[in-house]
């Protein structure tokens, strides 16, 4: 093949990519503009509720902590307070070498109780069970260090109901949360899986664990990640869900139905992104078997987090998703192109593998090739200038339908010059921001390549409230 | 150049999909603006509207004499009926008894159920779902042959609320129709359904069509309807049970029946089902027997004490704990004595449990 032909392909490779990196998401914004719709409708006329009471399924809230002394009093008081019918905390120590379980034993009055404890999922050994004489409905597991998803699956081991909910002990929910999210589940039987929506908390007044007041903050840093939070995290999944096709659900926060996880394997305790793994899973396992089912997203403010506000946790976070999301996908390949792979396997997988976790060997080849053939003349300065505003134009784009699609649902920044901030923010986020991410996430894909050993994400954070 | 683009090419290529990105984004701002605007005009009409209307549904709710004909009323413009009937409904879901009946009186003073049923027929969906239960808090006689129709509808919101709509008009012609609706139909929500059927079905209501539905219904239709046994006199509601339970060919359906058993004389039939292979229906047989059983199905227990399903295990050793006459140190003894270590642990956890509620 002579180098006019390889450079041809490689320009055409290159814009085709553009074109349907663009397109995918653009498509994703307008399908989620339906969903919500939909869902917004059927939100306001049947919205009652205190009714849905006596009919909520028994949730099993999870919460493993990893030497969380500093947090996990606070942690487990706000979850305590959440607005629910039934429903069990149950705390998993997982082997924390600071004072998390004395913490945890003097705030609660915890009682070592003989719990039959029944093993359903193999995990590290659990070393005790303690019940809390103040609240009925919190326990605790401690148990010896295996990972997030170790301690998730002790903890579905000992959960009693047939939901349970995986929460990150520094995540604050809102206290409707797990009503929103249970509606799924009571709405449609197929549902086994419900995600929520997590926003950043950062620039919002927090009280006793409980956003009081959103807000914007003053780091920019937290800013970008507000608008990106928007457009990756909220639309860009809620497109997937009238397609059946969610592959990602948060693991701070995320309703599941314990029985079919349990059949699945529960969580892989040998990845990063144990999360997203198993929803893929899920897929996976429910198409192979034919089963129909539902995996859903709720799009209403649920769960909050703060946002890291400095480059080195920032890179370390994005660089721990993107090896999440790798192992996410190369563990679960049957999926891609199966017969019953549906929309999952043939355009969720594909899609997440084009553009989400080979995406930024394709973006940065794309800037490269340009300087390149800029440098050996066959590209003037003008085409290369033209190209890099075309990507950026479509970058602020779609940061701004979802700011527009934000705008016409839950409008949860209530002043105007909140909103024109935002769309200040969309458009200077494309000069820099994005293509820093790119960076981290192609660091990302490099460790997961050359491996690299899983273990408990850890930030630095601010207390919020 | 042989290339797929020359530079130049690529350049007028780039601008115009600039030029198009730039609009877009462009008009997308614009709506982003309109849409502010809208919601602060919006805010502000809504509060001067409600200003006007509250203190009148205020007054309507407390004094008798408010919507009499000579009582005169601030003009409503056509553009506010739509407005008016979701202030109106929501200030009726917070009020009873002769309340509604005035703000009732109110709604038709003004006309309005000739709008919401105008609404029913010609407006969007949106519009349509709010005349729906608009009509159907005003106990709308008039719309009863559209809400029957509606009540077959393929959208499943629309054909509930017409259910609800069609129950608040006349409880005792509609509740024959919605349980017919209700076996035949697949995407009902049972949350839903019995958030409908909350507070209609009293025993001197449900008892006879309910005991005929369950009658008549295959297997599937009876799983629907056995939430709402409940309601009905007790001496039929166990006769049906007795009656679906020795029919039942689903596992499904045993197991649910199984969870509402509450009479003794079942009992009998319930051990049969202690020793059943699906672990589901072992646990709720074995719980019935916990709530219906004789010291004899003591026995009985202590063998499920030894399930393969942690579950039954659970349940057989609260059951015991339920037996006539068990007593604390009775239950100890057999722990003791017990030689399956997950029978003596599963004890051990029901005692330590007993003893905290204690």
């Amino acid at each position: 093949m002579s180098q006019q032909q390889i450079i041809l392909l490689a320009e055409w490779f290159f814009f085709a990519y553009f074109f349907f990196l663009n397109s995918g998401y653009l498509l994703l914004n307008f399908l989620a503009s339906f969903s919500l719709g939909d869902y917004l409708e059927s939100r306001d006329i049947t919205s009652l509720p205190q009714v849905y009471t006596e009919l909520e399924l028994p949730i099993s809230i999870l919460v493993p902590a990893f030497n969380e002394a500093l947090t996990i009093e606070d942690a487990v008081r706000s979850l305590l307070q959440l607005r629910y019918s039934e429903f069990e905390v149950i705390v998993i120590n997982d082997g924390s070498s600071d004072e998390t379980l004395e913490v945890l034993k003097q705030a609660f009055r915890l009682k070592e109780i003989p719990e039959a404890y029944r093993v359903r999922l193999a995990t590290r050994p659990v070393r005790a069970i303690y019940r809390s004489l103040q609240h009925p409905n919190l326990r605790v597991l401690d148990k010896e260090n295996g990972g997030k998803a170790d301690s998730l699956n002790a903890g579905i081991n000992d959960a009693r109901y047939p939901l349970f909910c995986g929460v990150d002990a520094d995540s604050m929910l809102h206290p409707e949360s797990l009503r929103l999210l249970v509606r799924s589940f009571l709405e449609d039987p197929r549902t086994v899986a419900c995600g929520g929506t997590v926003r950043l908390a950062n620039g919002c007044e927090v009280k006793g664990g409980v956003v009081q007041r959103t807000g914007l903050p003053g780091n920019l840093l937290a800013l970008f990640q507000i608008v990106e939070y928007l457009r990756a995290f909220l639309f860009g999944r809620l497109g997937w869900v009238p397609l059946n096709a969610l592959l990602i659900i948060s693991g701070a926060f995320g309703l599941f139905h314990k029985e079919t996880v349990v059949r699945a394997g529960g969580y892989r305790p040998d990845v990063v992104g144990e999360d997203m793994e198993l929803v893929v899973r899920l897929h996976r396992t429910l198409r192979r078997e034919g089963r129909p089912y539902r995996i859903t997203f709720v799009p209403d403010p649920v769960c909050w987090t703060e946002a890291p506000i400095d480059l080195a946790t920032l890179k370390n976070q994005r660089v721990r998703w993107q090896r999440g999301l790798g192992e996410s996908l190369s563990l679960n390949w049957p999926l891609m192109f199966s017969r019953r792979g549906g929309m999952p396997g043939w355009f969720a997988f594909p899609f997440m593998m084009f553009f989400e976790w080979w995406g930024p060997v394709f973006e940065i080849g794309g800037y490269v090739f340009m300087l390149w053939a800029y440098a050996i003349g066959i590209l003037s300065f003008e085409a290369m200038v033209a190209f890099l505003l075309v990507a950026i134009g479509m970058g602020v784009l779609l940061s701004t339908s979802s700011l527009l699609l934000e705008e016409r649902s839950f409008q949860i920044y209530p002043k105007s010059k909140q909103t024109v901030l935002l769309l200040g923010v969309a458009i200077l986020e494309n000069f820099g921001y994005r293509q820093l991410m790119v960076l981290f996430r192609l660091y990302g894909l490099l460790q997961s390549l050359f491996g690299a050993k899983s273990r408990w994400g850890r930030m630095r954070r601010r207390t919020l409230g | 150049m042989g290339f797929a683009f020359t530079s130049e090419t690529l350049v007028a290529h780039a601008y115009v999909g600039l030029a198009i990105v730039c609009l877009i984004t462009l008009a997308m701002i614009l709506w982003i603006v309109v849409l502010r605007i809208r919601l602060y005009l919006g805010q502000h009409h809504q509060a001067s509207f409600e200003g006007v209307w509250q203190p009148i549904f205020t007054e309507t709710a407390l004094h008798p004499h408010c919507h009499r004909k000579d009582v005169a009323l601030p003009s409503l413009k056509r553009r506010d009926f739509f407005l008016f009937m979701n202030c109106w409904l929501a200030f009726q879901e917070s009020l009873s008894g002769q309340a509604l009946t005035r703000m009732n009186g109110l709604a038709r003073k003004l006309k309005l159920h000739v709008y919401a049923q105008h609404l029913l027929q010609k407006g969007r969906m949106r519009q349509r779902l709010v005349a729906l239960v608009f009509l159907g808090h005003l106990r709308d006689r008039a719309s009863w042959p559209t809400l029957e129709t509606l009540l077959a509808n393929e959208n499943s919101l629309l054909s509930l609320l017409s259910a609800r709509a069609l129950i608040q008009i006349d409880q005792e012609r509609a509740l024959p129709l919605v349980l017919a609706e209700l076996v035949r139909r697949e995407d009902w929500p049972e949350a839903r359904v019995a958030v409908l059927l909350r507070g209609v079905l009293t025993a001197e209501l449900a008892t006879t069509p309910l005991f005929a539905a369950l009658q008549n219904s295959t297997d599937s239709g009876a799983i629907k309807l056995l939430p709402y046994v409940e309601h009905m006199y007790n001496e039929e509601r166990n006769r049906i049970l007795r009656i679906l339970l020795e029919r039942s060919r689903s596992d499904r359906l045993t197991s649910r029946i199984l969870k509402r058993i509450q009479c003794g004389q079942e009992l009998p039939l319930v051990r049969q089902y202690v020793g059943h292979d699906r672990w589901h229906i072992r646990m709720q047989a074995v719980a019935a027997v916990g709530r219906i059983g004789q010291r004899a199905d003591i026995p009985l227990l202590l063998q499920r004490l030894g399930d393969e399903e942690w579950w039954v295990r659970y349940r057989a050793s609260q059951a015991l704990l339920k037996m006539p006459g068990m007593t604390r140190q009775e239950l100890e003894v057999i722990r003791d004595n017990m030689e399956d270590s997950f029978a003596r642990t599963m004890l051990e956890q029901t005692l330590s449990e007993e003893g905290d509620q204690a």
